[in-house]
């Protein structure tokens, strides 16, 4: 089975916005793998529901949407990712920022592609990881 | 000697040693059917010798069961260890085995007797003679008096924190209650590939025990033991030894996704009038501004 960690940045394309041409880019990465999620783009995508005032339907669907995806949690060999990945990109000239380091330490500790639309992240293949992108 | 006194006597300690069987078994048979007929046949007492003078009665127990284990021999040595104990009444409210401690209920039976014709009874195991106790009439008023102010062994669930494992003493553990009571707990072997497992962790146990008194210290002989924790601690656990990616999974209820659809499916006809990507890109261009400016 192919697991797969999204970014929020692709995740946020499946959001019912209007069409963006990037969402179509992704699907063929997406269909028949296990999706994972960084508890960091859970919170992200309900900051994105707090601060639109999404009513309580909205919000509810959101649940749902999440309830998709295997959503991992911070645990305290998550927390020496974490730190990994920080000291790393901080050798690198290019310090991750607090939330960008969670996404790139779950990636970066399971071993885990990560499918981001996001340029800061794309430090992870420099760690030793590996990324999709459909950026240009 | 009477007869009547001679079948007081072997009444007794067939019934003593019929108990204390029952409390050996009560946690090696739990679940897998227990076999009463089968315990009383092996427990029961045959008259095999006699000889007059000091009178000396000679008992065999009943034969082994196929159905069962042999229980009538650790039972008869529960019954004389309880005796060899006897003399001393402390011995007897707190350290005395359940099986031991049952069979001396019994045994208290026959304290009149000591104040008729009887001195005292030697009893003497026929397979090792160095196993012998002698029961006369001062052990026999140390275990009336005993049995009267010792707690009765009860059936008891307990919750607390499994504290301490010590390996080296048979398997023996430690567990707090949330009254901050300590219970001394004895585990089956069939336990023990388990309780690495459930060390610090906060477990059930259910087994025949004593509750505690005003020491606040309760014995319990387990026969089983769960782990059963609250969100909190279950979350603080996982924190330190985090479950795999499958587990999780397992847990959550989630497989791969078959089609786009199935992911979208959730909005029906649902339309943001914002840009997700968008507004989340701005606010992680600010919080990495905010980090870098935080930094210089």
């Amino acid at each position: 089975m192919d697991d797969l960690l999204l970014d929020t940045s692709v995740v946020s394309f499946f959001l019912p916005a209007k069409n963006r041409p990037e969402r179509t880019l992704y699907e063929p990465h997406l269909e028949g793998r296990r999706l994972i999620l960084s508890f960091q783009s859970v919170a992200e995508l309900w900051l994105l529901a707090r601060k639109n005032g999404w009513e309580n339907r909205r919000q509810e669907n959101l649940r749902k949407f999440l309830g998709k995806f295997l959503v991992l949690p911070a645990d305290a060999e998550l927390a020496e990712a974490w730190a990994d990945v920080t000291a790393a990109s901080e050798n690198l000239g290019q310090r991750l920022e607090t939330a960008d380091a969670w996404i790139v330490a779950t990636a970066f500790h399971y071993e885990l592609p990560l499918v981001t639309h996001d340029r800061d992240q794309l430090i992870l293949q420099e760690l030793g990881g590996r990324v999709i992108t459909e950026l240009p | 000697m009477a007869v009547r006194d001679l079948a007081l006597i072997a009444d007794a300690f067939e019934r003593a040693i019929l108990r204390a069987a029952e409390v050996i078994l009560e946690g090696r048979t739990r679940g897998r059917g227990r076999k009463p007929k089968a315990i009383e046949e092996q427990c029961r007492l045959f008259l095999v010798g006699w000889r007059s003078g000091s009178a000396v009665a000679s008992f065999e127990v009943g034969p082994r069961n196929q159905l069962l284990s042999d229980v009538a021999g650790p039972a008869l040595d529960a019954v004389i260890d309880g005796l060899a104990q006897s003399h001393d009444e402390s011995a007897l409210l707190d350290r005395i085995p359940l099986a031991s401690r049952a069979a001396l209920l019994e045994l208290a039976r026959i304290r009149p007797l000591f104040d008729r014709a009887i001195v005292q009874l030697e009893i003497v195991s026929s397979d090792d003679i160095q196993r012998r106790a002698v029961f006369d009439r001062r052990s026999a008023a140390i275990i009336a008096e005993a049995v009267r102010r010792m707690p009765q062994p009860e059936r008891l669930a307990v919750t607390g924190r499994l504290d301490r494992l010590d390996g080296h003493e048979g398997l023996a553990g430690t567990l707090w209650d949330r009254d901050g009571r300590v219970w001394t707990c004895t585990f089956p072997p069939a336990l023990e590939a388990e309780l690495p497992g459930l060390w610090r962790r906060r477990v059930e146990v259910v087994g025949v025990g004593i509750a505690p008194g005003p020491d606040a210290r309760g014995k319990l002989e387990v026969e089983t033991i769960r782990p059963v924790e609250g969100p909190l601690e279950e979350r603080s656990r996982r924190f330190w030894t985090a479950p795999s990616l499958d587990r999780l999974a397992i847990e959550q209820g989630v497989g791969p996704i078959g089609t786009i659809e199935e992911l979208l499916s959730v909005w029906g006809e649902e339309r943001l009038e914002s840009d997700p990507f968008q507004e989340l890109m701005a606010e992680r261009a600010r919080r990495r501004l905010e980090a870098r400016a935080a930094r210089d």
